[in-house]
């Protein structure tokens, strides 16, 4: 089955705010995403999430999300550390709704080369 | 034999040749040195940087400072330059007439043109009974941060379910394909306008998006503003630098408000006095550059150079006589301008009333002064070096002269010989006849006025990135592994680059400088070199034109090229080809046939000795 370019993302919580905002994001720099509920795996961290994302996605960005954390990798990094990590506890309301709209939007900046936010 | 030190204190570098220099007048060299200049050349705080640059070439020669036995250090030429920037036009965007800052993700495609009005206002229409609502009128709904993009989507949704005719809208939030994926009708959409509050509502504006890889037609030409808005002929020609400052964008805004226009004014930005023996040339600063050089021309010896009372070109030439004459202790009246280089240039310049933060090119006259006196006070230096050393301090000779003995070890030399320096704060120009007469001439405009010029047209605000820039090439960041350098040849790395680096033109230095304007490498890349052309090129020819025997600059049958600036990876090859074109053959000099084409003057001052 054909399936578009997308960036995976994995959720392992209810965390409904910060994901809405990943996937604004996303799709104001015009790039389609492919949400994916993993409840079984509720004790991976956000960054190992994230990676096991980005070996599912076809354009090999992922994005793993947790109660408390997002976290962003990309294939090419499996050996290395993730793009970016954060630990959503330590921002307030306001913060933390532009950090996940941020996240969302250099994900995509990450597939199409252009600088980050 | 006897140790024996060349030192070349210059605008921004001092340099050191070491030498053994026997009874036969045998010369056998040992070591060099470059060091920072400290203070202004000239001055006993040179001092610093001279036996700083001393210590290190003994250290490279394996010697130690007992063994040193003289110091020969150069008249350094009595010229110093200074340089500055002014702007002299400006650009005024009155009452917010139009919006050209071309967001990178606008939504929707089209031209909308209609009544502004806020969503709150939309809101009230929606409000309103049927028989009260003009179904005819055309509106552009404006919607500030305050409302997310949901809610803005559902109640231009609903206007259009109401048979409401919404044509556009503009945002302040990066929403604008988040609210154009979500209507039920394509409609142009202009988000990431910071000022928003500054539209004037209820006025008649006209939004237009391009389709993805086009630039916007109607706005961006003024027959199509004047048919939107039923202009009459006078106001076209008001909306022309409207249409003129929106070319090449993808989307963009006009408002149609009563005294709107963009304004570009030119700044009186002073007059300069051109002196010679018998005439004296006025030129405004505001006429150009190219006025003022050809004003130049037209004088056969530039005697004094003043600027007009009270205006920054006034203050700048009176600040560089003002040094001058604290160096060599003299009245100012008695420091004279020799020399003068304007050009022509631009300031990226944030516009006056600009809703977006829109900025525009102002043009701009960059020009380097540079002063003449009889002497400077090279005796105060050598004096305290003396002392502080206990080694004998000699004045060795002119700088002019020193730098063609130095040429003269360059494999493939003889005379007569023409060398060209090319300095940080001055362009310099030597010729030597068989007998060895030399004529020599010192120009403003060098190394220090590349960097500004870079600084400012790139608008980096930068001077240490400007300096790198001018040096090195650059290179943009393709993943985060690799770099493509503008050679087109790509480097990779070990390890993954840092996310700051991601997408983003680099400097290569000795490490990776981000560049983070967003400024494209072919931009970068054009403007170096054309800073490079406008004053290295032009001041290599003004020089050897000046020097050439009967001022004709193809009398003069080869040149070397010396200098700091002779090491850049450009300015010797944009030179030769430039001399080229006079049947001239150039070069870089290769002093002593391992230094490249530094170390000239500090060189002749070993070899002056045993002459």
């Amino acid at each position: 089955m054909y399936k578009r370019p997308s960036i995976t993302i994995n959720v392992i919580s209810k965390n409904k705010e910060a994901l809405k905002e990943i996937l604004a994001g996303i799709e104001e720099e015009e790039l389609y995403y492919e949400v994916s509920e993993c409840f079984e795996s509720f004790q991976m961290c956000a960054e190992a999430l994230a990676l096991k994302a980005a070996e599912a996605s076809n354009l090999e960005v992922g994005i793993g999300v947790t109660e408390d954390e997002i976290c962003v990798h990309v294939r090419k990094l499996r050996n290395y550390c993730s793009l970016f990590k954060f630990q959503l506890r330590n921002y307030d309301y306001r913060a933390y709704v532009e950090i996940s709209r941020c996240v969302g939007i250099n994900a995509a900046r990450y597939v199409k080369g252009v600088p980050f936010k | 034999m006897k140790l024996v030190a060349g030192v070349d204190i210059g605008n921004s570098s001092t340099e050191v040749c070491l030498a053994e220099v026997y009874d036969n007048g045998r010369l056998k060299f040992i070591s060099s040195s470059l060091v920072e200049t400290t203070g202004i050349k000239g001055t006993v705080n040179n001092v610093e940087g001279i036996i700083s640059g001393i210590e290190l070439a003994l250290k490279k020669g394996s010697r130690i400072i007992s063994e040193l036995k003289e110091i020969r250090i150069n008249e350094a030429a009595p010229v110093i330059g200074d340089t500055a920037m002014e702007t002299i036009t400006e650009t005024i965007i009155t009452e917010s007439t139009m919006i050209g800052h071309n967001p990178s993700t606008p939504g929707g495609v089209g031209l909308g043109v209609g009544e502004i009005i806020s969503l709150k206002q939309l809101k009230q229409l929606l409000n309103d009974s049927d028989e009260s609502i003009n179904y005819e009128e055309k509106y552009i709904v404006l919607a500030p941060q305050d409302y997310d993009y949901g809610t803005i989507a559902k109640y231009i949704n609903e206007g259009f379910n109401k048979g409401i005719k919404i044509t556009a809208a503009m945002l302040q939030k990066d929403e604008g394909v988040l609210v154009s994926n979500r209507l039920i009708k394509t409609i142009p959409i202009v988000d990431e306008i910071k000022f928003i509050e500054k539209v004037q509502l209820n006025t008649m504006g006209a939004v237009e998006v391009a389709e993805s890889g086009y630039t916007i037609k109607t706005l961006s030409n003024p027959y199509g503003i004047a048919t939107i808005f039923s202009l009459n002929a006078e106001e076209t020609k008001n909306i022309v630098p409207v249409a003129k400052s929106l070319i090449g964008i993808r989307s963009a805004v006009v408002i149609k408000t009563p005294k709107g226009q963009v304004k570009e004014k030119v700044i009186p930005a002073g007059t300069i006095y051109l002196k010679a023996k018998n005439q004296t040339e006025q030129v405004n600063l505001d006429e150009g550059a190219e006025k003022i050089m050809d004003a130049l021309v037209n004088l056969e010896e530039l005697d004094d150079v003043d600027g007009e009372a009270g205006t920054n070109i006034g203050g700048m030439i009176s600040n560089v006589k003002n040094t001058m004459a604290e160096l060599t202790n003299i009245d100012i009246r008695e420091a004279k301008i020799k020399d003068l280089l304007a050009i022509d240039t631009f300031l990226p310049v944030k516009v006056n009333g600009a809703l977006a933060g829109e900025t525009f090119l102002e043009k701009a006259v960059a020009v380097a002064a540079m002063v003449k006196t009889d002497r400077l006070p090279m005796l105060s230096i050598s004096a305290k070096l003396e002392k502080q050393l206990g080694i004998k301090v000699k004045i060795a000779g002119v700088e002019a002269v020193m730098a063609i003995m130095g040429a003269m070890t360059t494999p493939g030399m003889k005379l007569p010989l023409a060398i060209l320096d090319l300095g940080g704060g001055s362009t310099d120009a030597a010729l030597s006849d068989e007998k060895g007469i030399v004529k020599s001439i010192h120009l403003a405009g060098a190394g220090e006025l590349v960097t500004m010029l870079i600084n400012s047209e790139l608008d980096l605000k930068d001077r240490n990135l400007a300096e790198e820039i001018k040096k090195n090439p650059v290179a943009k960041v393709e993943s985060l592994f690799h770099i493509r350098m503008e050679n087109r040849e790509i480097k990779f790395f070990e390890k993954p680059l840092d996310a700051k680096y991601f997408g983003r033109n680099v400097v290569i230095g000795n490490e990776l400088l981000p560049i983070y304007k967003e400024i494209s490498m072919e931009k970068i890349i054009e403007v170096r070199r054309s800073a490079k052309e406008r004053i290295f090129v032009k001041n290599a020819i003004r020089a050897l034109s000046i020097i050439a025997p009967m001022n004709n600059i193809r009398n003069i049958s080869s040149v070397v090229i010396v200098g700091g600036s002779a090491l850049d990876f450009e300015i010797s090859d944009m030179i030769l080809k430039e001399l080229s074109k006079f049947k001239i053959v150039a070069g870089r000099g290769n002093i002593r046939a391992e230094e490249g084409p530094r170390n000239a003057v500090a060189t002749g001052l070993v070899i002056s000795s045993v002459l």
